[in-house]
Formats: C-alpha cells, sequence, structure tokens
C-alpha cells in the first residue's frame, strides 16, 4: 500500500505537453545529414568551377601563340610582295603588301596587344611593346625600300653618272663631231688630226660603254677596262693638242673646250666609282640586308619565344590542372567516406536517442503487466517521449493505489490497456461496483466508498486538516465538474485533462479509488484528446462524486 | 692658264682672312657668344650675297624679287640647315659651270651655337670662288660691314634670299623631284616619330592624287604643314621656327622656295628625331627621278596626315620627348 502523498506528488508535475519535440529532433537529424550532403555538393560544385576557370584560362591564352603564328606569316607575306615588287616592280605586289598590314598583321597586333592587358607576368608585357616597336619599324623600312626601289635613287652612283657624268660625255662627244666637221669643211685640214678626232669619239664610246657595265656589275675588271679606255682617250687627247697648230681657229677654241671637259671627266667619274663601290651603291638592298632582315629575324625570335613560352606555360597550366583534379578527386573520396561515417554516426545518435525512451518504456510496461515495476522511469527529455515517460509513471503509480485497493485484481483491469482500449473500458469501469450512499462508513475498505482513515493518514490524523481539505475541494468541484462538462461538450482537450486533473487530485487524499480511476482516465483521454467517449466518462464519474459527497458533507458537518 | 688656277686657293685665303679680320674687329666691343657667332655669320653671308650678285650679273640672269618671310624663334639648327641648302644650291652651280663637285661632311643634328653655319657658308664661299674662276670674274666683293645687331632670324632671312638667287643661276634649277626628295626625308623622320606612339599609323595611306597642281599649291601644303608643327611643339613645350609666308599664296612660288621650306622642315624634324629614343637610326633621302608638283603635292599629303596625327598623339602626352636632351 503506498501513502495518500504519492499519488498526489505523482499527479503534481506539470502535465502540459511540449509539442513538436521528436518531430524537431527528427527535423534536426534529417537537416543535419541535408546540411551535409549540400557542403559536401557545394565543396564539389566549387571545386568542378574552379578547374573550370583554370582550364578556361589556359585555353584563352592558347591563341595567343595563334596570333603569334598569324603575325609571322603577315611579315614573311609582306617580305615576299617587297621583295617581288623590287625585282619586278609589279604593282599588284605592291598593293599585296600594303594589304598584309592593313588586314593580316595590324588586326592581329591589336588583338595580341588587348590580350596582353590580361597578362601578368612584366616579361611578357616588354616582350609585346618590343614586338610593336620592332613592327612599326619593320613597316616603316618595308615602305622606304619599296619606295626606293624603283626610283632612280637606289642606285646614287648611277643618278651621278646621269646627272654629272654623262652630260659632260655628251658634250665632249658632241665637240669632237664639230671638230670633225669643222676639219672636213676646211680646204686643207689637217687629216692626222680628224683620224685622232675619229679615234677619241671611238674611244669616248668605248669608256662610256665600260662605265655603264661597271656600274651594272660593281666588277672590278669591268672598271679596269674603262680606266683603260680613258686612258687611251687621255693620250689621244694629249696627241691632239700636240698637232694644235695644225688645226683651224675654231677648231682649236673647241679644243681648249673639250680639253678643259675631258680634265674634269675623271673626277667626276671617279666620285661615281667610289659610290658604286660602296655598300649602299643599291639603297633597297642595302636596307634590305641591314635594316629589314635584322627587324624580321627579331620579330621571328620575339613571335617564336612569345609562342614557346606560351606552349610551356600551357603545358604547365595543364599539368597543374590535372595535378589539382588529381587532388580533389582524393579529397573527394576521403570527403565521400567522411561523411557516410558523420552520417552513420549522426543516424545512429539520433535513432539511439529516440528508441532508448521507447524501449525503457516497453520494458517498463512488460514489468508493469507482471506486476514488477515498483520505481518510476527516469524523465530524460522535455519531449513527447518525456511527457510519455511522465504520464507512465503517474500511471504506475495510478495503479499502485489502485491495486492497494480491497477487491482490485490487475486481471480484472489494466490501466495500462485501459485507455489504448478506449472507449471500450468505459463498460470495464461500468462494471465495476458502484457506490451507495446508504453503505456503512466503516465499510471503508471498499471500492468506491471513503477511505477515512487513509484521508486522516494523508493529513497526520489531523481532522481539521481534513475537514479544510473537504471544505476546499467542495467548492471548487461544482465549478470544475461544470469546466469538465463545459470543456467535453467544446472538445477542448486541455481543459478537459486540467479539470480531471484537479479532481482527481482531490479524490486521491480522500481515498476513492473508483473515482479517482474514472477521473485519470478522463485525464488520459484530455491528454491524448480521445474525447469521443469523455461525455459517457464524465456522467459515471459524475455520478460517483455525487455519491461520495453527501458522505464529504456529512464529515464536515459532525 | 695654270697661274690663273694657282690664284684660286689665294683669293680663297684672302677671303676667308678679310671676313675674319672684320668679324673680329666688329666684336671687339663685349658681346655675347651668340650675338659674336651671329655676327660673325652675318659678315660671311654679306660676302657670299655680294660674290652671288657677280655671278648673277655675269651670268645676266634676273635678280630675285626681295620679299621677307615672318619668321621667329630661329635656331643654329635651322641656319645650319639653311646653309647646306645654300651650300647644295652652289655646289650644283658650281657642278655646271667648273665641273667640280664637294663632298659634305654630315651636319650636327642640334649644334648649340652658329659656327657651324658660319663653317659650312666659308665652304659654300669656296664653291663661289671655284664658279668665279670658271667664269672668270676677277672681282671681289667689297669689305663686308659689321652687323652688331644682327638677330637669328636675320641671317635666316638672309640665307633664304640668297638661296633663292641662287637657284635662278642653276641651269637645272631645283625641281618637283627634290621637294619630293625632301619631303620623303620628313615623312621618314615623321614615321620614326609616331614610332614612339604604340596606337599610330606610321605611314598612312596616301591621299587621292590631284591633277593641275603647281609648285605654289606644293609650297602652301608645306606652310601648313609647319604650321601643324608648330602646333606640335607649342604643346611639347620646345621651341621651333615660326614660319609665316605673308604672301599667302598671291604669287607663285618656285619649287626651290618650296625646297627650301622642305628642308627646313627636315631640319627640325631631324631635330626632334634626336631628341627621341629611335634618334640612333639612319635615315637617308634618295633621288626620285622626276617628278610632277601634283606627285610632290600628293606626298606632302602624307606628311600632312602624319603630322595631323602626330598631333593629336602629342596633345594626350606632352612629355614624349627626352627632357634632358637640351633644346
Amino acid at each position: 500500500m503506498t501513502t495518500a502523498s504519492e499519488p498526489e506528488s505523482s499527479s503534481k508535475p506539470a502535465r502540459s505537453t511540449p509539442k513538436g519535440g521528436i518531430r524537431r529532433k527528427l527535423l534536426r537529424s534529417h537537416l543535419t545529414i541535408g546540411l551535409i550532403a549540400v557542403t559536401i555538393l557545394v565543396i564539389g560544385l566549387g571545386t568542378s568551377l574552379w578547374i573550370r576557370n583554370n582550364t578556361l584560362r589556359t585555353l584563352q591564352q592558347e591563341p595567343t601563340a595563334d596570333d603569334s603564328t598569324r603575325i609571322l606569316a603577315g611579315v614573311q607575306q609582306s617580305g615576299t610582295a617587297l621583295q617581288e615588287w623590287i625585282l619586278l616592280g609589279d604593282p599588284e605586289a605592291k598593293r599585296r603588301r600594303a594589304n598584309t598590314w592593313l588586314n593580316e598583321i595590324g588586326p592581329v597586333l591589336k588583338e595580341l596587344g588587348q590580350r596582353s592587358k590580361t597578362r601578368t607576368t612584366a616579361g611578357d608585357q616588354d616582350r609585346l611593346t618590343e614586338l610593336t616597336e620592332v613592327l612599326g619599324e619593320l613597316r616603316t623600312w618595308q615602305w622606304s625600300i619599296e619606295d626606293v626601289a624603283q626610283a632612280p635613287g637606289n642606285q646614287p652612283a648611277r643618278v651621278s653618272y646621269l646627272q654629272v657624268v654623262q652630260p659632260v660625255i655628251a658634250l665632249v662627244t658632241e665637240g669632237s663631231a664639230a671638230m670633225l666637221r669643222l676639219g672636213a669643211s676646211a680646204p686643207n685640214g689637217d687629216r692626222a688630226s680628224l683620224a685622232l678626232l675619229s679615234d677619241l669619239r671611238h674611244v669616248l664610246t668605248e669608256t662610256e660603254t665600260a662605265l655603264q657595265v661597271f656600274l651594272d656589275t660593281g666588277n672590278i675588271n669591268d672598271e679596269q677596262r674603262y680606266r683603260t679606255y680613258l686612258d687611251q682617250a687621255l693620250s689621244i687627247m694629249a696627241a691632239i693638242r700636240d698637232r694644235q697648230s695644225a688645226l683651224t681657229t675654231d677648231q682649236q677654241d673647241l679644243l681648249e673646250w673639250l680639253d678643259a671637259e675631258l680634265l674634269a671627266f675623271p673626277s667626276l667619274v671617279d666620285t661615281v666609282i667610289s659610290e658604286r663601290r660602296e655598300p649602299r651603291a643599291n639603297l633597297a638592298r642595302h636596307w634590305l640586308a641591314n635594316e629589314l632582315r635584322p627587324r624580321e629575324q627579331l620579330t621571328t625570335a620575339l613571335l617564336e619565344s612569345i609562342s614557346t613560352d606560351q606552349g610551356a606555360l600551357i603545358q604547365h597550366e595543364v599539368t597543374r590542372v590535372m595535378s589539382l583534379h588529381n587532388a580533389i578527386m582524393a579529397f573527394s573520396l576521403l570527403l565521400l567516406v567522411a561523411t557516410i561515417c558523420t552520417i552513420w554516426i549522426v543516424s545512429k545518435q539520433t535513432a539511439d536517442q529516440l528508441t532508448r525512451p521507447i524501449a525503457a518504456l516497453a520494458t517498463a510496461t512488460n514489468e508493469l503487466a507482471d506486476g514488477q515495476l515498483t520505481h518510476d522511469l527516469p524523465v530524460t527529455s522535455s519531449d513527447e517521449l518525456g511527457a510519455l515517460t511522465q504520464s507512465f509513471n503517474t500511471m504506475r503509480a495510478a495503479l499502485d493505489t489502485t491495486t492497494d485497493e480491497p477487491g482490485f485484481s490487475p486481471e480484472r483491469e489494466s490501466y495500462l490497456d485501459r485507455p489504448r482500449r478506449h472507449p471500450s473500458t468505459v463498460k470495464a469501469v461500468d462494471s465495476a461496483p458502484k457506490h451507495s450512499a446508504s453503505q456503512d462508513h466503516t465499510d471503508n475498505k471498499e471500492l468506491g466508498t471513503l477511505d477515512w482513515q487513509r484521508a486522516l493518514d494523508s493529513v497526520n490524523g489531523d481532522r481539521e486538516k481534513l475537514k479544510q481539505t473537504i471544505d476546499r475541494y467542495l467548492k471548487i468541484c461544482p465549478q470544475t465538474r461544470e469546466d469538465l462538462r463545459t470543456a467535453i461538450a467544446e472538445g477542448d482537450a486541455a481543459v478537459v485533462l486540467h479539470a480531471a486533473q484537479a479532481i482527481r487530485g482531490g479524490l486521491d487524499c480522500f481515498g476513492v479509488a473508483r473515482a479517482a480511476a474514472l477521473a485519470y482516465r478522463l485525464e488520459e483521454a484530455g491528454r491524448r484528446g480521445w474525447l469521443e467517449s469523455a461525455a459517457e466518462q464524465c456522467i459515471v464519474l459524475e455520478e460517483e462524486l455525487d455519491s461520495i459527497e453527501p458522505e464529504l458533507q456529512a464529515f464536515l458537518a459532525s | 692658264m695654270g697661274a690663273t688656277r694657282l690664284m684660286t686657293p689665294l683669293r680663297l685665303l684672302a677671303l676667308t682672312a678679310a671676313c675674319h679680320i672684320v668679324s673680329t674687329t666688329a666684336v671687339a666691343q663685349p658681346a655675347s657668344g651668340e650675338a659674336r657667332g651671329l655676327a660673325d655669320l652675318s659678315l660671311h653671308l654679306n660676302s657670299v650675297r655680294a660674290e652671288v650678285e657677280f655671278i648673277r650679273r655675269e651670268m645676266g640672269r634676273p635678280e630675285y624679287p626681295h620679299f621677307e618671310m615672318r619668321l621667329s624663334g630661329a635656331t643654329p639648327r635651322v641656319t645650319l640647315s639653311q646653309a647646306l641648302t645654300l651650300f647644295r644650291k652652289i655646289d650644283r652651280l658650281s657642278l655646271e659651270l667648273a665641273r667640280q663637285r664637294a663632298v659634305i661632311a654630315p651636319t650636327v643634328p642640334n649644334p648649340d651655337d652658329f659656327s657651324h653655319s658660319t663653317a659650312l657658308i666659308e665652304r659654300v664661299l669656296e664653291r663661289i670662288e671655284t664658279v668665279k674662276f670658271a667664269l672668270n670674274i676677277n672681282e671681289v666683293a667689297p669689305q663686308a660691314s659689321s652687323a652688331a645687331s644682327v638677330s637669328a632670324a636675320e641671317a635666316l632671312q638672309s640665307m633664304l634670299a640668297t638661296s633663292r638667287q641662287v637657284d635662278l643661276l642653276l641651269d637645272r634649277r631645283f625641281s618637283s623631284s627634290d621637294v619630293f626628295q625632301q619631303v620623303t626625308l620628313a615623312i621618314n623622320y615623321t614615321a620614326w616619330l609616331l614610332q614612339q606612339f604604340s596606337e599610330s599609323e606610321q605611314i598612312p595611306e596616301a591621299p587621292e592624287f590631284e591633277r593641275f597642281k603647281r609648285p605654289t599649291d606644293v609650297y602652301l601644303r608645306l606652310l601648313t604643314c609647319f604650321a601643324l608643327l608648330n602646333d606640335i611643339a607649342q604643346t611639347s613645350t620646345f621651341s621651333t621656327l615660326n614660319l609665316q609666308d605673308p604672301r599667302e599664296g598671291t604669287v607663285d612660288s618656285t619649287s626651290g622656295q618650296a625646297y627650301d621650306l622642305a628642308s627646313l622642315l627636315v631640319s627640325e624634324l631631324s631635330y626632334l628625331h634626336s631628341r627621341t629614343t629611335a634618334g640612333n637610326s639612319s635615315i637617308e633621302s634618295y633621288y626620285p627621278g622626276h617628278k610632277l608638283p601634283s606627285e610632290t603635292y600628293q606626298r606632302v599629303g602624307i606628311l600632312e596626315s602624319q603630322l595631323t596625327q602626330l598631333l593629336a598623339l602629342v596633345t594626350t602626352s606632352p612629355d614624349w620627348l627626352a627632357p634632358s636632351m637640351p633644346q
């Protein structure tokens, strides 16, 4: 037999059922697993994006190599067109060269310049700047060579020859012809002088031819041939001068003039010869060899260097991306294993947390069913399971009280089962013997009657205190019963629970087991929200209460 | 004949000595180095003008009509350039009349005083003596009076006037081809200047060929180029020759005048070229063959386009020239 205070204490803890505790736990568990999965997904996506960007950057750099090749091809094309212009003077070649710069090299160079802005290394920038400068110089020199190639000034020696030497030769030839004419027309003309003049004209023609050949070839033998003819011309001139007295006056005037011209002739020709000997004798070729070729070579070297570096850079990038990819693969595998472990641990812990109290309750229920449970289950959580445990403890306490009462047997009514079998359990309660107001007070062990001894024990034998308790109970009871009825009518489970709890709390003190059990059943119905048969249960309870209240009134009046 | 030939160096020596004595006397009073150099140059130029006048009268050629250009900012490099032009013309006269040519040593790109110009004018006097000898001119120019307060602009005016007079003495005058040659040289210099700017087009497309152009048109287009160069100079804060022709094309200009102007342009562009990083690149002139004024006009169009481009580029980066170089 338990003390009167035990059921009271078991009913004291707050019965407010936490809402959504397990749901929250389950939600948290699932969200945790989901979060881990999302984190892995985000890491995977981030890594993929990073690799993608790296690969794109590598691919974007690749066209630089293509640009280099295009520029190189353009430079070679323009060089070939220039050569054609120099050799053939074909205007089409001139147009082709201009178009190559306009449509091929220019745009590619511009593109390359724009790409260079995205480069990070100073070396690349310097090389591109140098390349731009060299290409600019190359273009200017190509233009100059093109301009001079077909101009007379391309061969300065020939220009000097035409402007300086040829007029002298023409004058000397013309002068000697005039002298011949004068000698032939003179009645006593000196035949020997005429022959010499004729020889002079012939030798002068040979001299001019030899000089022209030398200007063409630059060959020292041709120069020597010119000098031989010149010596001959000067010798002939000296011979004519020796026969000056045999000439007419007009011929003598002409001879003096011819002599002066021929005297100046060698020095003028020497200037031309020295110009022909110079490396600049052909300006186009000279500039081609000394200005253009080195720049073409430099351009090629720069472009090749850019291409090679680009290739190396791409290779480096590919290697880097590959190693990154491998590292990420390894990391992903590791992450996968870690995730599986984490999910397993989290799931297991959550499952344990959730099932442990249920398992304990199941075990306790079995023990209770066997009548072996003598202690409360520990309440380890504040969720629905905690509330269930709490309720289980209360039920166990109530069962203890009931089983202590005479005539009660666990086989006849299992309090644990009754709420689950609701509402059929009402019949079981109905079948219990009703309390009769006419029954004797002394028969206080019978179910439905007041157990005054137990009631007095609960207040340590203090009758006055018991009276006060009864008085308090009787004062609140009508209102509580009214609340209970209203709540049942309105389907308000919470108020049903509280009203039933309040009634049961009072009844526990008076040792009225049947009424307390009925109140407990209503209490459970309110807790679970099963109010379908609460009205019937309430009627039964009220009947019980109606039957015990006169006794209480009588005790109060005694 | 031989005795006459011997006379030439002696007369030259006497003339040079006379010039030297007069210039020394003229600058006896304290004067700055530049003023002394200018006075010396002016004395030599006076001699040249007097000697050329003897030759002109002997040859029976017309006198060049006097006019003065508006000049300012003449520097030693400009006078040197014009002295070189004068030398080329006198040398051509010497070839035509005396069958003698002279070799010219390369000039200093940016002389710091007028002594280089004076030295070149002395060579001009040598050439004149050769011509005078060929023409049997025995007169000697009277001792030139000192021109104490002569300015660089006045010296340049004198050179330009003499140069134009010499042009009238030539059988083969300075023609459109010669102007073409100078303009091509100017284009090359400007291309190298444009090379300083990566976004530039060094040799722009030639403008459309226009027929029936005269040397006056070429001259006026060259004046436009000079105006552009002045704008470039103003933007880049360096001094250059300021030149304006008051006639503004109302009177026909000759190719010789255009040549003088073109050579002045070349001189200024050559100076600019020497102040850039490309200053070491070799630029040579070459005879282009016979050229019509229209062809030369077209070529000056390329130069004009280049200078317009250069002005635009210089406006955005006025510090494009090496700052440490003296102006």
